[in-house]
């Protein structure tokens, strides 16, 4: 097993919930196609204006942490992941994927989209993520 | 054709029969006009019969995105909303960036919507991509933005649907209610009221399509170019601490910021609402609208007193000057209760601030006495009387029955010539800028399409720091055109009009080519605008406006600022009229477009066939 090379990390308190990542990991992993619901990492919108409505975590991203043991990699019935052993980066064999979206339901946080029929996840853009590149304020960083 | 940004659709939905119809968007019509604003513009401009009352079935709503709408593009979270204003029967657009609702409807496949005749019970419209539904919102009567906003989403059991709801305020027909989603208002021009009358409480929406770019590498290019520009602009850290509270010590030093009904330039309570204050008070977290890399939204919370636990978004410059300073309130935390009181009833905090503020001024002269007031005492500073209020005229309960109407309906019924005083233009009340101590202002409230609208295109920062010349009527006319024409842009394209923060019109209209794939030159640009503005003015004129109709108040341009930087200034109305009738090719004396400038702009069919 090769070390994890790097990964996502979120700085939550940074986060002002302007989705440009989503757009922009949409925009690069489905050709051009712009709409943060198909982003590979999701960003929580707690805005909730009222009486008393919680403030902890108003704008929170989530994002792939590259997890090992990784549950997307352990369910998946067709064993459509495979790990980049130089970077560590969990990928999907789209040859392989049937979009059964069990993925999807085990993903702890839960950042696996099914486009297309197939599922779909971070695969960090190779090594220099579209969404820490264009993140406003700093609250996506690689570590 | 279109290769990227624009859908080419356009929902139609009728209320009065059901009948729902996607009809396709004309490219030439979109090269023409470019969008939102633009674009209804043209629309209603060819199916609105003169002489509607805007609360007639026959009357529209349109809410429509730009061809930038739900691409990365900075700045590009909004959306318009344009009907015939209650206030002033003039046509009226609003706009709000609120909850992200302009993207959606174009992943879900469509430019814009317009809405038609009027459901007999209360109903929501549900886009959920190509499946359009119009369902019942008997449950969500009353309810008020925040709390329609949250039952829709359970019912549609999607936390992720879009929704744009009206409060009470609207559902009653308040003539200055607005649309409010996530704390942000398309308040002016009374579309709460609008979509009151059609008996439709909310649009919801669902898009699981997308958007392209035409030029997808030249997109990625000048957006990294773009996010450089936005950081290195040295007026944006200060946007990102104080959001547009920066404003309020700019408008007061300059004598600008209304107080007490647009009486005077001091107020002992003016530390209290300066941007270290509002911070320092309110402010808990930074937001960005969607999209957009310059977070000069905040949230806000009220940590102490009666009101404690209120969070809302807010409070921004207009609802201080408005809510503030002009009731001669110099508290944050009443400020921001108000605030949150407007959002959550739907109504439009400028025109609210301005008709209390006109109501006590009537109450000191002895027009109205607590006779006609329930009991109440009206006087300057009370924040207890401002909340009050503000509940009276959201439920129409009594004398807030009487407010509800608009400042302008409210002097015509106090009459005793309350009308002096009454700081409005065309029935919309003017907005957080005093124009005699930046007159330019004045000439944008007299001529803007709906009223007395600061969002047409302010003149403010540029009499100050361009001409430095805020006081007379020099170089009025042509900057007043100048700033009407990027705003029509900015209203089509969309762009936010905080834009001009590391984006100038070049960079515009290159994002405008890398997302359509068309170039616009600025002269072309300019024509454009010409075209928008200019054809909102046939519309106004076919109405039955003349240019007398381009007018301010008696106490504007008779009565001379008491104090401040200004004192001893009037807003010398007729002559920055001439010249901007002049610099925008109409008569000069009637205002209305000559047949040269019609013919330059392209609009001539268009008038012969529709006019």
């Amino acid at each position: 097993m090769g070390a994890l090379k790097s990964r996502l990390k979120v700085v939550d308190e940074k986060c002002s919930g302007c989705r440009i990542c989503e757009l922009m990991c949409s925009m690069i992993h489905h050709e051009g196609l712009f709409n943060p619901r198909w982003g590979l990492l999701r960003v929580e919108i707690n805005r909730k204006p009222g009486m008393d409505t919680p403030l902890s975590m108003i704008d929170r991203p989530f994002v792939c942490a590259q997890c090992e043991p990784a549950p997307c990699a352990e369910c998946c019935p067709e064993g459509a992941f495979e790990r980049d052993q130089s970077t560590g980066i969990w990928r999907i064999r789209r040859d392989s994927c049937t979009g059964c979206g069990l993925c999807l339901e085990e993903c702890p946080n839960h950042v696996i989209v099914i486009h297309d029929g197939r599922a779909m996840k971070c695969d960090l853009c190779g090594g220099e993520p579209v969404c820490v590149r264009f993140c406003p304020t700093g609250a996506l960083i690689v570590d | 054709m279109f290769s990227g940004g624009y859908k080419g659709k356009i929902l139609r939905v009728n209320l009065t029969n059901g009948k729902i119809r996607k009809e396709d968007l004309d490219s030439q019509v979109a090269r023409d006009f470019l969008g939102g604003r633009g674009l209804v513009g043209h629309l209603f401009y060819r199916e609105c019969k003169a002489g509607l009352d805007p609360f007639s079935p026959e009357s529209k709503i349109a809410f429509a995105t730009g061809p930038l709408q739900g691409t990365a593009t900075p700045y590009t979270p909004k959306f318009v909303i344009v009907n015939k204003s209650p206030l002033s029967g003039s046509l009226s657009r609003s706009v709000s960036g609120g909850g992200a609702f302009g993207p959606e409807l174009k992943y879900a496949g469509y430019d814009g919507l317009v809405v038609e005749g009027r459901a007999e019970t209360p109903v929501y419209l549900f886009i959920d991509d190509g499946r359009v539904r119009i369902c019942d919102a008997g449950t969500l009567r009353g309810k008020t933005t925040g709390e329609t906003e949250g039952a829709i989403r359970n019912e549609l059991r999607d936390d992720s649907i879009k929704v744009l709801p009206i409060g009470p305020a609207g559902e009653k027909m308040v003539r200055f209610s607005g649309v409010i989603a996530d704390s942000r208002a398309a308040g002016r021009g009374g579309a709460g009221a609008v979509m009151g009358s059609k008996n439709l409480k909310a649009v919801a929406v669902r898009g699981t399509g997308g958007v392209r770019a035409a030029k997808p590498e030249k997109f990625m290019k000048i957006l990294e170019e773009a996010h450089v520009a936005i950081k290195a602009d040295p007026l944006s850290p200060g946007r990102i601490e104080y959001g547009t509270t920066g404003t309020v010590a700019a408008a007061y030093k300059a004598g600008a910021l209304p107080i007490m009904n647009y009486s005077r330039a001091t107020f002992d309570g003016i530390e209290g609402l300066l941007a270290e204050t509002v911070k320092e008070k309110v402010y808990i977290h930074n937001e960005s609208c969607f999209g957009c890399p310059l977070p000069c939204g905040k949230t806000a919370l009220i940590r102490e007193g009666l009101y404690r636990g209120t969070v809302l978004q807010g409070p921004q410059f207009e609802t201080i000057g408005l809510l503030g300073s002009n009731c001669g309130l110099g508290d944050i935390i009443a400020v921001t209760r108000a605030n949150y009181l407007c959002n959550q009833y739907g109504l439009d905090t400028i025109s609210t601030g301005n008709v209390i503020a006109f109501a006590i001024e009537c109450y000191q002269r002895g027009f109205v006495t607590s006779k006609d007031t329930d009991g109440l005492e009206l006087r300057f500073g009370d924040a207890d009387l401002v909340l009050e209020l503000i509940e009276k005229i959201a439920g129409r309960d009594g004398f807030g029955d009487l407010l509800a109407e608009g400042t302008k309906r409210a002097a015509e019924k106090i009459g005793q010539g309350s009308e002096k005083f009454a700081m409005h233009s065309k029935g919309q009340g003017f907005a957080s800028f005093e124009p005699r101590s930046v007159v330019g202002m004045g000439l944008l409230y007299a001529t803007a399409t709906p009223g007395a609208n600061h969002s047409y295109g302010p003149t403010f920062r540029s009499e100050l720091v361009d001409l430095k010349d805020p006081l007379t009527h020099r170089d009025k006319g042509k900057l007043c055109r100048t700033t009407q024409n990027s705003y029509c842009l900015q209203d089509s394209m969309i762009f936010c009009s905080f834009s001009r923060y590391g984006l100038d019109q070049a960079r515009r209209l290159d994002f405008l080519d890398a997302v359509t794939g068309w170039t616009y030159s600025q002269e072309e640009a300019t024509r454009v605008a010409d075209r928008i503005y200019t054809l909102e003015r046939l519309f106004n004129l076919r109405e039955g406006f003349t240019s007398k109709d381009d007018s301010l108040p008696w106490r504007s341009v008779h009565e001379s600022m008491p104090d401040g930087p200004a004192g001893g200034n009037r807003v010398p109305l007729a002559p920055m009229l001439v010249d901007y009738y002049r610099a925008r090719g109409w008569h000069e004396e009637t205002g209305v477009p000559r047949q040269e400038t019609l013919k330059e702009l392209g609009l001539l069919e268009l008038v012969e066939e529709f006019g």
